[in-house]
């Protein structure tokens, strides 16, 4: 058995490399995934907890089964948040299930608020926390994962360009625009003009 | 509250789930490469071939046929090789982007560069005719190619319009009249007593020709120019016939 205490001094990749020799080693890789990619499934597709959890398991087994495809040249937490990514899009298209009312925590909310996103303008509109979040839930799928990567998981250009499998000058494109759209939507609500 | 990384590995144990082996993904990843390369070299062939076609045509007689020039460019156009040159270039781009980085690289810049190979490569097989071998091959083996693409014999085979090309198979100087097998293997006589030699030294057997003239009676030509047969066509011994 392997404890937690065993691998808090090993990086990612020699997490990998043990795993592949011994399976309980893979348990300090999910113990350390297992809290943001739960956080990050949650925020992509409002799930309810048994659901996340089926998923984010089907996620840790796709990911042993794939632990050999790993590159050492990627960042660990790119290739399996790419993997988690793709796999919850994936059960959502079959499910043909929208994202679902999300809470968001305030800590959420600050994430993005004193990030680079220039939101304080807007802030100032004074819309609550609570109005601000069914907006950014409210946007396509594509311009909302890359604000819950940037934003929430903190993840930088080229780790969102790894995880989505898009050219960075793509990814920030999509940045731009969802900052606009966002605004955009902020600016309609503070004119009373009702959005879905 | 539930461990899930707990659960998941004796999940694992319990139904000896085992990664997959390094080979799979290695012989993944070089599938794509390959697949990449031979569609890049596929894309050049298809390249090769728009040069090769459009080279063989001449574009200063489409007065003869009574079109305009942008007519005569619509009506010539290499169609079905553009069309599998784009064809190759979409699955080179498919091909690279599925390899483990591809996907980091811009749909613009992966398409102008295979564009760019794709050149390069097909500049290279015409230079070194084995465009006009794969041309020769595909009218040899393929029925209805010929059908598919508006080739210098297609635009050369109008004697009623005053175009006509073939082979010289003997030449009458007392007579000045020459005969010649057309590209559809029909005899003519040739009268080239006011004609004048473009792109062509002298007359000689096996030599393969272009004539622009007039129809004076059923296989009886009067030429008032004859000129070379273009690309590696008029290579004696390349091409006998289509």
């Amino acid at each position: 058995m392997i404890y937690i205490s065993d691998c808090e001094q090993k990086t990612d990749a020699e997490l990998v490399r043990l795993s592949l020799k011994n399976q309980d080693y893979y348990y300090c890789l999910m113990k350390r995934y297992e809290a943001p990619l739960m956080n990050y499934i949650y925020k992509l597709s409002g799930l309810n907890r048994t659901d996340l959890e089926d998923i984010l398991q089907e996620v840790f087994i796709l990911v042993y089964q794939n632990l050999n495809d790993y590159n050492r040249s990627f960042k660990f937490s790119s290739w399996i948040y790419r993997i988690a990514h793709n796999y919850t899009v994936s059960q959502l298209r079959k499910k043909a299930q929208g994202t679902q009312n999300i809470s968001w925590d305030e800590h959420d909310l600050e994430q993005i608020v004193q990030s680079d996103f220039d939101l304080e303008e807007n802030l100032a509109l004074k819309i609550n926390y609570h109005n601000l979040l069914s907006i950014i839930d409210s946007l396509p799928l594509k311009y909302k994962e890359v604000l819950l990567l940037k934003f929430v998981d903190g993840k930088d250009y080229q780790e969102i360009s790894d995880i989505l499998r898009k050219p960075i000058g793509t990814v920030g494109t999509l940045i731009n625009r969802a900052k606009n759209m966002l605004t955009q939507e902020i600016e309609k609500h503070k004119a009373g003009v009702k959005y879905d | 509250m539930t461990d899930i990384s707990k659960e998941t590995l004796e999940k694992i144990k319990k139904e000896q789930v085992q990664p997959k082996p390094r080979w799979y993904f290695l012989t993944k990843n070089y599938f794509y490469w390959l697949m990449f390369v031979l569609t890049t070299v596929l894309g050049g062939i298809a390249f090769g071939m728009i040069m090769f076609i459009t080279d063989d045509l001449d574009w200063d007689i489409y007065h003869y046929l009574g079109i305009s020039l942008p007519k005569a460019i619509i009506i010539s156009l290499p169609y079905l090789w553009i069309i599998l040159l784009l064809f190759f270039l979409f699955i080179t781009y498919y091909n690279f982007i599925h390899t483990r980085t591809g996907y980091r690289y811009r749909l613009v810049v992966i398409f102008c560069l295979s564009l760019l190979i794709s050149a390069l490569l097909g500049f290279g097989f015409y230079h070194y005719g084995w465009t006009d071998t794969i041309d020769r091959g595909l009218r040899d083996r393929i029925p209805g190619y010929h059908h598919l693409v508006y080739s210098g014999q297609k635009q050369w085979m109008q004697p009623e319009k005053g175009l006509l090309s073939g082979t010289i198979i003997e030449i009458k100087p007392e007579e000045n009249t020459l005969w010649l097998e057309d590209d559809l293997g029909q005899k003519w006589q040739i009268d080239f007593s006011q004609a004048h030699l473009k792109g062509i030294t002298s007359l000689a057997p096996n030599v393969k020709i272009r004539i622009i003239g007039q129809k004076l009676a059923e296989h009886y030509f009067k030429a008032e120019e004859i000129r070379a047969s273009r690309g590696f066509h008029q290579r004696p011994g390349r091409r006998k016939q289509y």
